[in-house]
């Protein structure tokens, strides 16, 4: 090399960058936008073409979800649950960070809900980059842009799903549910893949080593997870996933034992609750996917504290603040609990306006487990992203 | 002070208008630009390193952050709460415009902290602010009709009062 210049600097010419006024180009714009929460996005649409094909665009939406998720202002948490009112089924949606500032009162936040006309119970399968994937006698998305797709049957007559898991692989930009479907009770579960996109794609996969015993298999790093019981072994539990890239299974050992671990993502790690010898609870964080060497306990409680605990009941996480404070479900309250490792009066009860929700049997402050949450993060992704054919709904 | 010693190398920038910069190499590195055309030429550099796209407002602006930061790096004890202050000042002190060009000097001489920081600082701005305030602030043309823009704010308006504000 001879030459001495850097070319950025050779290149350009002094004279003409005096008179510019400062236009960003689109690439810094992009930068900017990121750091917007898609609402707000949503609404700069209207700036200029240009910038709805920027925010419209599959990989824009993509990049901007995983740059958000880690931060409760861009992505505004909910918990959504699925509901029964008369003919509605609705699904509901509350916000978790209103929960944290006032415990004395009903949150400013009341749940909002979105009804569905329906012949019967509508089951959330899965939350996953501001997706929601739904199933009735059919399946479908309605995701943070309001924009819902087509159903898509799934099931024949007579056909029930048992088990199921959603995700999404990064490798091949697909979306993917697993569904373990049996014909009849007695007859062997049947997994299939259902691959979303404009020609929906179903496969079978043999040689399936597990039948999970949980319903729902937890989305993380493009894997589905769920707890497996170690067979011929007492009390040994360990991790088996579903790789949706590969669509290939594998285990995660689990490096703590004495009685069933309940699994759940939190801050987009696999997290586990395990009972530990009947005096308290540990949390543990598996803060790098498949890295044994990364589980980490993040916290202790302990049985006395949880007042209304009977052993050997296991306790249901359901969100971990950024602050350590934990959202979960004792069984034998039902009641949703607020527990702060760092207060001294570590139990609250956070109060909720569901008075929207049509749940008039089991309203949220009296009874939380029936209701199946599942963490929702608002992002631009949408279904027309796959390829659906998709419309408008409006949501009120 | 990691390493600093008083005779460390200096380096000379010199700005669209002609103004001569003195910089320490140690802060010289966190100009990414200026240091690959450090890495690439063959000598030592003595001679000023012309940078034709900045200016010296910007380069001043440029070098008085880095300086500050690096002194805040230096003390850990309150390096987080100083910087968070001084952050907060610098990004006070801008006008709009200055602030735009300021991206489009760090942009350009690729001060990775410094831009990022200049990003959020532009995010925060425009945050929930009217279509009509971010048009005007990045100087951009409407393109559409307004039949177009009436149908696009139709289509989101759930967004705007179905759910929750913050």
């Amino acid at each position: 090399m001879t030459t001495t210049l850097h070319p950025a600097i050779a290149e350009s010419n002094p004279l003409e960058t005096t008179t510019t006024i400062n236009t960003l180009s689109e690439d810094l714009i992009a930068e900017i936008l990121f750091r917007l929460p898609a609402r707000n996005l949503l609404e700069l649409n209207t700036v200029c073409k240009s910038w709805k094909t920027l925010i419209s665009n599959s990989r824009f939406a993509l990049n901007h979800f995983r740059r958000s998720i880690a931060d409760p202002t861009m992505t505004n948490p909910r918990l959504v649950y699925s509901t029964r009112h008369f003919v509605d089924c609705n699904i509901g949606f509350f916000p978790v960070q209103p929960l944290l500032e006032n415990t004395s009162s009903p949150s400013s936040n009341p749940t909002t809900v979105v009804s569905f006309e329906m012949k019967d119970c509508l089951e959330i399968l899965g939350s996953c980059n501001g997706l929601l994937c739904l199933l009735e006698i059919i399946c479908n998305f309605v995701p943070c842009t309001g924009v819902e797709s087509d159903w898509i049957e799934i099931e024949q007559r007579g056909v029930e799903v048992v088990n199921h898991g959603f995700g999404y692989d990064h490798v091949h930009d697909r979306y993917k549910l697993l569904l373990f479907v049996q014909k009849r009770r007695q007859e062997p579960k049947t997994p299939m893949v259902l691959t979303f996109g404009a020609n929906n794609s179903w496969s079978t996969m043999p040689d399936f080593p597990f039948y999970p015993q949980r319903c729902k298999g937890e989305f993380v790093s493009g894997t589905l997870n769920w707890i497996h019981k170690v067979p011929v072994t007492l009390n040994s539990w360990m991790i088996v996933f579903f790789d949706l890239a590969r669509e290939s299974f594998g285990e995660v050992f689990l490096p703590f034992m004495n009685g069933e671990p309940v699994l759940q993502v939190a801050r987009e790690c696999l997290c586990v609750c395990v009972d530990h010898q009947k005096s308290h609870f540990d949390v543990w964080i598996m803060k790098e996917y498949g890295v044994e060497e990364s589980w980490t306990k993040l916290i202790v409680i302990s049985h006395v504290e949880l007042k209304h605990y009977e052993p050997p009941y296991p306790l249901y996480l359901v969100y971990i603040y950024e602050n350590g404070v934990v959202l979960a479900i004792p069984p034998t309250s039902y009641k949703l609990v607020l527990y702060d490792p760092n207060d001294h009066n570590r139990l609250h009860y956070p109060l909720f306006d569901s008075s929207s929700d049509g749940m008039t049997k089991f309203p949220m402050s009296e009874r939380a487990a029936p209701r199946g949450f599942h963490v929702f993060h608002e992002s631009l992704v949408s279904p027309s992203h796959l390829g659906f054919p998709s419309e408008v709904a409006y949501w009120n | 002070m990691s390493g600093i010693s008083d005779t460390e190398r200096m380096i000379t920038l010199k700005t669209v208008e002609g103004t001569l910069f003195d910089v320490k190499s140690s802060i010289a590195k966190d100009i990414k630009t200026v240091q690959a055309f450090i890495d690439d030429s063959d000598d030592d550099v003595t001679s000023p390193i012309p940078l034709p796209n900045v200016f010296t407002r910007e380069l001043s602006r440029i070098l008085d952050y880095l300086n500050n930061h690096h002194r805040f790096r230096s003390d850990i004890e309150k390096a987080d709460e100083e910087m968070a202050r001084y952050d907060a000042e610098f990004a006070k002190s801008m006008s709009h415009e200055e602030l735009k060009a300021l991206i489009l000097a760090a942009n350009y001489l690729n001060v990775k902290d410094l831009l990022e920081f200049l990003n959020q600082t532009v995010a925060d701005v425009i945050q929930n602010k009217s279509v009509e305030f971010v048009r005007n602030f990045f100087g951009i043309e409407n393109d559409y009709t307004p039949e177009e823009e009436e149908k696009l704010r139709n289509e989101n308006e759930w967004a705007f009062n179905g759910v929750e504000q913050d």
